[in-house]
């Protein structure tokens, strides 16, 4: 019986000494294997193909009626980062609606057939120009100076975004190379050289032949240091958004 | 050390019999549970931090020797007594952000809680739970407990906390400074602050006469400095703040925002204002597909703006600002022994000084975009001696810095890309990455040389080689042929902006760091006292008393 009841206290401190060590955060044995490779980018087996494959990328996306987006954008400065996030659809009925977050600032957008509205601190006011939403259009002129200016192409990893696993390409671009005439900023010219080459990659669904991800990363100098600015725009849910609802409140101000 | 496992031995068979002092025992008993602390903090968390499973099955052995070290009857009461003290100094430092009156509280309640449980579980003497609750608070009102872990290896001359807002300051910034009175570190807190001589009547007021808006936060800028052998916290003068770049102390996040500053009663304060309209914003935003160039071009403008405002501040205090080399369209002007120089380049700003191509040579480092140049100052014509680009996919960014890596008067440049590398310029002016870091969590703080010829300490932000999780913990490193040997880890995360200040002369140099996150800063000193293998052979000596005095005890049964 004393046997017994030492083999029973031996146990409870076995099982006590084992509880408390699962409390150390420890337990995770080796490193994630994606965390260290670094993104090696080869170079195209064939340009041609892959320039005429993101050709059809973004015209094929150009073409859907709705699609969903999702925007995460960094500009770090040392310790601190400015940051614009921005999520929303595009839907068959030609309404859209944004979550804006720009720096400390929230904003919803909202656009019908009667123009473009944003709502700040819960008031809404009307833009007072039209909101040009036909982004592909514009990424399939930049794809288009790109290659008649013959920019070298290279092929990253595969990787699963916007919900298709996709090819990545990669390919570098001066900054200032697509600048429309009608820049929203356009009094503000100077310090050009300061911004760089943009190193920007497209990610093309295998299966559907959209375009679902553009990302770029640059280095931006100024006097008070530099800063590297990164810029992710995914794609998703394309031809699967049937309508986007108005946003009450809106009503008032129209 | 020997003593302690001598006493807590005794202590062990003594508490017990009742025929020892009672102010001895109750000595015991404290020094057992700072003992236990320590060993939690310093041979514990390590071995697991680093080694993953390795080091639980480690830290399990460690519990088991010492369980069935000590004598049966003892047991219960050892184990209770030591998890009580591990969970009082966790209770104690958890509260220890709480405002005073909430903390006392909260203190007593867990305490109380504590203190019930140990009395009832382990049935332990009310005097031994009330010096060791006592000593805990003392120790970690002398250091809070989440910094103990630096005491392997450095003093820790001050510690303080400024007031910040996480959003605009993750990390507190610290900018070391020249003065004719020695070297000083300034950096910021909330204005108005009553221990710094401002109260909300003062903000009122400013706000009223329309020179801050209201609804902002204001912060306003400090200076640590030596006082009476001391390191001291006060407002920092406008001469002070002449020397430094805005951006370096300015917690304001572009594209979006930008700083700007005011001057109330001679004072500079700094408050964050938009750079862009509503409308603006919402504009910037929905057009992705021009991002990289108009976000960009907001940033520059951002950064102008904010240097002629802070200029403007400046004068407006009553001095004008301070910068010893400046780049203006191009040209690098500035003095250098009594002449002025003017050098034409294609960076955009000055990142430090050193000897970059040759050893003792004096050399300029500039960056730009994704650029990095080596502008040398000695000679009749200054000139650019060395440059380099960097790659598109990991470009040279914001974090770099400027250190000595071998034996050598040369000075090789730190780049935290991701991943991170360590760039030496040839005596040709060409650059070489002698290493690259082996993943995309080592981040470089500084480099220091701690005795003139002997190979720097480079310290480093790096995660453990074994564990999935990316925290990093503050790291010494050796630079010898393209590897980094590791010197010493200190299990403490969040240390950044490491910054090597003369605070005393005469004496080695200081390391003034911020603890991300808190607002927090410290002030080190390197020691090099062998603590923690002290702690092992301390702890090893404990579980030899524990068994020394079971088998005695065996044997006096036997005997009896």
């Amino acid at each position: 019986m004393a046997v017994t009841g030492v083999n029973r206290g031996r146990r409870a401190w076995i099982g006590m000494v084992a509880v408390i060590s699962l409390s150390l955060a420890g337990c995770t044995p080796a490193v994630d294997p994606n965390a260290t490779q670094p993104l090696q980018a080869s170079p195209v087996s064939s340009a041609p193909s892959v320039w005429t494959a993101l050709d059809t990328a973004t015209a094929r996306a150009a073409e859907a009626s709705s699609y969903q987006v999702k925007v995460y954008v960094h500009a770090r400065h040392g310790a601190t980062s400015g940051n614009l996030s921005v999520h929303g659809s595009i839907g068959a009925d030609g309404a859209a609606d944004f979550q804006v977050q720009a720096g400390r600032e929230s904003y919803e957008v909202y656009r019908d057939g009667t123009g473009g509205y944003y709502a700040y601190q819960d008031t809404w006011h009307k833009l007072d120009h039209p909101l040009d939403l036909n982004w592909f259009a514009e990424y399939r002129n930049v794809l288009n100076w790109a290659r008649a200016h013959d920019r070298r192409l290279s092929e990253r990893p595969q990787k699963f975004v916007g919900g298709q696993f996709c090819r990545v390409y990669e390919v570098s671009l001066p900054a200032t190379a697509w600048r429309r005439t009608d820049s929203f900023w356009g009094n503000a010219g100077n310090a050009r050289r300061a911004e760089g080459d943009t190193l920007f990659t497209f990610a093309v669904g295998i299966p559907d032949h959209l375009l679902h991800q553009v990302t770029t990363t640059q280095s931006v100098a100024s006097t008070g240091g530099a800063t590297t600015l990164t810029t992710d725009v995914i794609f998703s849910n394309f031809n699967d958004v049937p309508q986007v609802a108005a946003p009450s409140g809106l009503p008032a101000a129209k | 050390m020997q003593h302690l496992g001598i006493q807590t031995r005794s202590s062990a068979r003594r508490l017990f019999t009742g025929n020892w002092g009672h102010l001895a025992r109750i000595l015991a008993c404290v020094a057992w549970s700072l003992f236990v602390n320590l060993v939690d903090e310093w041979l514990v968390r390590p071995l697991v931090q680093d080694l993953a499973v390795i080091g639980v099955l480690l830290v399990l052995l460690m519990a088991w020797l010492w369980v069935f070290a000590i004598p049966r009857p003892h047991r219960r009461w050892w184990v209770v007594f030591s998890l009580f003290s591990l969970c009082a100094c966790q209770a104690l430092a958890s509260f220890a952000s709480l405002p005073l009156g909430q903390r006392v509280l909260t203190a007593a309640i867990s305490m109380a809680i504590l203190a019930a449980a140990a009395r009832w579980i382990g049935r332990v003497a009310l005097s031994a739970l009330l010096g060791s609750m006592l000593v805990l608070a003392a120790a970690n009102a002398w250091l809070p407990e989440n910094l103990w872990p630096l005491l392997t290896h450095f003093r820790v001359l001050a510690v303080g906390t400024f007031t910040v807002d996480n959003g605009n300051y993750p990390v507190l910034p610290l900018d070391v400074v020249r003065t004719q009175h020695g070297e000083v570190v300034l950096t910021v807190t909330r204005w108005p602050d009553t221990r710094f001589g401002s109260n909300t009547d003062d903000y009122l007021q400013a706000v009223k006469s329309g020179k801050l808006p209201a609804d902002h936060l204001v912060y306003q800028y400090m200076q640590l400095a030596p006082e009476n052998g001391r390191i001291g916290a006060r407002p920092a003068t406008a001469q002070e703040l002449a020397e430094v770049q805005p951006t370096e102390l300015s917690g304001a996040l572009a594209p979006f925002d930008r700083s700007t500053w005011a001057v109330v009663g001679g004072r500079v304060l700094q408050y964050t204002v938009r750079t862009q309209s509503s409308a603006g914003a919402v504009d910037a935003a929905l057009q992705p597909v021009q991002y990289a160039p108009e976000l960009a071009e907001l940033i520059v403008q951002a950064h102008q703006d904010e240097w002629k405002d802070w200029s403007q501040a400046l004068r407006k205090a009553g001095v004008a600002p301070v910068a010893p080399w400046r780049i203006d369209n191009g040209v690098l002007s500035g003095k250098w022994r009594g002449r002025t120089v003017h050098v034409r380049v294609d960076a955009q700003f000055v990142i430090g000084s050193g000897s970059f191509t040759k050893p003792g040579a004096h050399e300029l480092l500039l960056g730009g975009s994704n650029l990095l140049e080596v502008v040398s100052l000695a000679g009749n014509r200054p000139h650019v001696v060395a440059s380099l680009h960097g790659s598109p996919a990991n470009p040279i960014g914001e974090g770099m810095q400027v250190g000595p890596i071998g034996t050598a008067d040369k000075d090789a440049v730190f780049v935290n890309a991701s991943p991170a590398y360590i760039l030496s310029f040839t005596g040709d002016g060409h650059a070489r990455r002698i290493y690259t870091a082996p993943n995309d969590d080592l981040q470089f703080l500084a480099s220091i040389r701690t005795a003139p010829g002997a190979a720097p300490e480079i310290l480093a932000d790096d995660r453990s080689a074994v564990r999935s999780s990316s925290t990093t913990y503050l790291t010494s490193y050796t630079y010898r042929d393209g590897q980094l040997y590791r010197n010493w880890r200190v299990f403490e995360s969040g240390i950044e902006n490491v910054r090597q200040v003369q605070f005393f002369p005469g004496q080695p140099p200081c390391l003034v760091a911020a603890v991300a996150g808190s607002g927090a800063y410290v002030v080190l000193a390197r020691h090099f006292w062998p603590l923690q293998p002290a702690l092992v052979v301390a702890w090893l000596l404990v579980l030899a008393g524990f068994m020394v005095a079971g088998w005695q005890q065996r044997r006096r049964l036997r005997w009896r």
